[in-house]
């Protein structure tokens, strides 16, 4: 299989903060990569890099052959590359109304974002998003107030909108019950075999992990220090000790 | 009835102080600067329109007008273009003084402009008397004057247009989003530099209808950017400095205030209306901090 997404010794830091420190990784096409560790170990500021919400001191991102470390987010998503964050980025409106913003990628052009044309088309594709995530009874609800669980399937939804090739997850089951885990686990699972989506998957339930995923790769003080299946990585002394201590 | 006449007039002042704050909110909502430049923009537009419709290019005044007003905002996308690209963008993730001070240039530099083009004598605009008769429009008993009935037809288009904009289409959706957080909204492809001009572009456009009425009502000179930032700061904090909604419904408070508690006050203490807007806000912001419909902020700690 080749790789869709490489991370080429990306260097990150915040002053005198080390978030990353010449991290490595390819995420293969077609396959569901965890990226495990304990917290502060810079999986999210690698996620951050990947997307262009922060930009590496060094080393570089390579998307489908092209090195688009200094290409702006939006192109990025543009190029095929949605993000789900932790904590979902919800604005005020419907459920509907924040799912159907991703057109906008699809779509830049201004005078057609005011037709009421692609606004029909963006509604078409949103509804059936919305039965994807099977949030059919919340479709006009206003979206700002809801659990954490159905704004995280917003989410989802809002970056399907715009048909990327590869989903950044950053820890899509956080903060939900063991029902609403299950159902994202299934989204996540129906993304990658049915719809052919490459995923880099943020968790730290190695339950999960160890069910989903293809393979894994495990940070600790912004550096990969394991890689391998699910159940190498969980055996790996090295990732023992990182989780554990000595 | 000389009451119901104050209330009409103290409210379609206010439409078009409403359409001063809708542009000084737009851009606080959006893009998080606080411009003070605003002002300088209604008086640009003024000056603007007054070129524009001096060229004479149709015989009917009010069409003539009208093209002015066309022409100036077409004119002001341009210059939205460029506030954006060479004054705003290269300050983002600066600190929020840093863009305030750049609106003070900006105000500074719109100002100069003018003054270096037109001078500082009065100026009205051509065909003025013919546009704006001097006899008010009448309805039953309650007279009008006709720059008022432009005032509230003309916030009534905008305000309306951006409503429509922001809550039913894709490109308000991108701007919601984008006022919501920048970064998160770029991620999700939504180009935030794009959205900024856009921003600024609606924001200009309002602000030249606004250059409009005052210059009508003041004759054009540079006292319509003082007026233009005394009317629309405080109209925009009272409606809440995030609200759309709120900078008109400010705006209409604020020109009923002034032309009633503040016209019947005026004979009293003289020179009171013109400090009564602060008044209120004073009012306003001890009771509601955040104005009458602004985002209240919930920080953790």
């Amino acid at each position: 299989m080749k790789n869709v997404l490489e991370v080429r010794d990306v260097h990150l830091s915040f002053g005198g903060i080390i978030a990353l420190n010449g991290v490595n990784l390819q995420l293969r096409e077609g396959e569901i990569l965890a990226l495990v560790g304990p917290n502060g170990s810079g999986k999210t500021s690698l996620l951050n890099c990947i997307c262009g919400f922060y930009k590496p001191q060094k080393g570089s991102i390579i998307y489908k052959g092209k090195d688009i470390t200094k290409t702006p987010p939006h192109v990025r998503a543009e190029m095929g590359i949605g993000r789900i964050f932790q904590t979902p980025y919800i604005f005020h409106g419907t459920v509907v109304d924040n799912i159907m913003v991703g057109y906008v990628t699809k779509n830049r052009n201004l005078m057609s974002l005011l037709t009421s044309k692609s606004t029909v088309e963006a509604r078409e594709l949103a509804e059936e998003l919305i039965e994807f995530v099977e949030l059919e009874i919340y479709r006009n609800s206003p979206a700002h107030g809801l659990p954490m669980g159905i704004r995280k399937r917003i989410e989802l939804a809002r970056v399907l909108m715009w048909n990327p090739d590869t989903l950044l997850l950053d820890e899509p089951t956080s903060g939900l019950s063991i029902d609403e885990k299950r159902d994202m686990a299934r989204f996540i699972l129906e993304l990658n075999e049915v719809h052919g989506k490459s995923i880099l998957l943020v968790e730290h339930d190695l339950s999960l992990v160890h069910d989903i995923a293809h393979r894994a790769v495990v940070m600790d003080a912004g550096v990969e220090i394991a890689e391998g299946t699910p159940e190498e990585v969980v055996n790996n002394p090295e990732v023992i000790k990182a989780y554990l201590g000595e | 009835m000389v009451l119901l006449e104050m209330i009409v007039m103290g409210l379609a002042a206010g439409t078009i102080y409403g359409v001063m704050a809708l542009s000084f909110v737009l851009i606080y909502r959006v893009g998080k600067i606080v411009n003070i430049a605003v002002g300088d923009m209604v008086l640009l537009g003024a000056y603007l329109i007054f070129a524009f419709s001096g060229l004479g290019l149709v015989e009917d005044p009010v069409i003539n007008l009208i093209l002015g007003l066309i022409l100036a905002s077409i004119f002001g996308l341009v210059i939205a273009v460029g506030t954006e690209r060479f004054l705003m963008r290269p300050l983002y993730g600066q600190s929020i003084l840093s863009l305030i001070m750049m609106t003070v240039a900006l105000g500074m530099i719109l100002r100069g402009a003018t003054i270096v083009k037109w001078g500082t004598v009065l100026r009205v605009f051509p065909g003025q008397h013919e546009v704006f008769p001097p006899i008010p429009f009448t309805i039953g008993p309650i007279e009008i004057p006709y720059v008022y009935l432009w005032s509230i037809t003309g916030a009534f288009l905008i305000f309306g247009s951006f409503l429509y904009l922001f809550r039913k289409t894709l490109f308000g959706f991108a701007m919601r989003a984008v006022s919501l957080d920048p970064e998160a909204a770029a991620t999700h492809g939504i180009s935030i530099k794009k959205i900024y001009t856009y921003t600024w572009m609606i924001a200009y456009v309002a602000a030249f209808l606004a250059g409009l009425v005052l210059g009508a009502i003041n004759g054009i000179t540079v006292i319509v950017s003082y007026l233009g930032l005394a009317r629309a700061l405080p109209a925009a904090l009272i409606g809440g400095l995030d609200s759309p909604g709120g900078a008109m419904l400010g705006g209409l408070l604020l020109g009923l205030i002034e032309h009633t508690v503040g016209t019947f006050l005026n004979a009293y203490i003289p020179g009171i209306r013109a400090i009564i807007p602060y008044i209120v806000l004073l009012v306003v912001l001890i009771v509601k901090p955040y104005g009458l419909f602004g985002t209240v902020r919930i920080e953790r700690v």
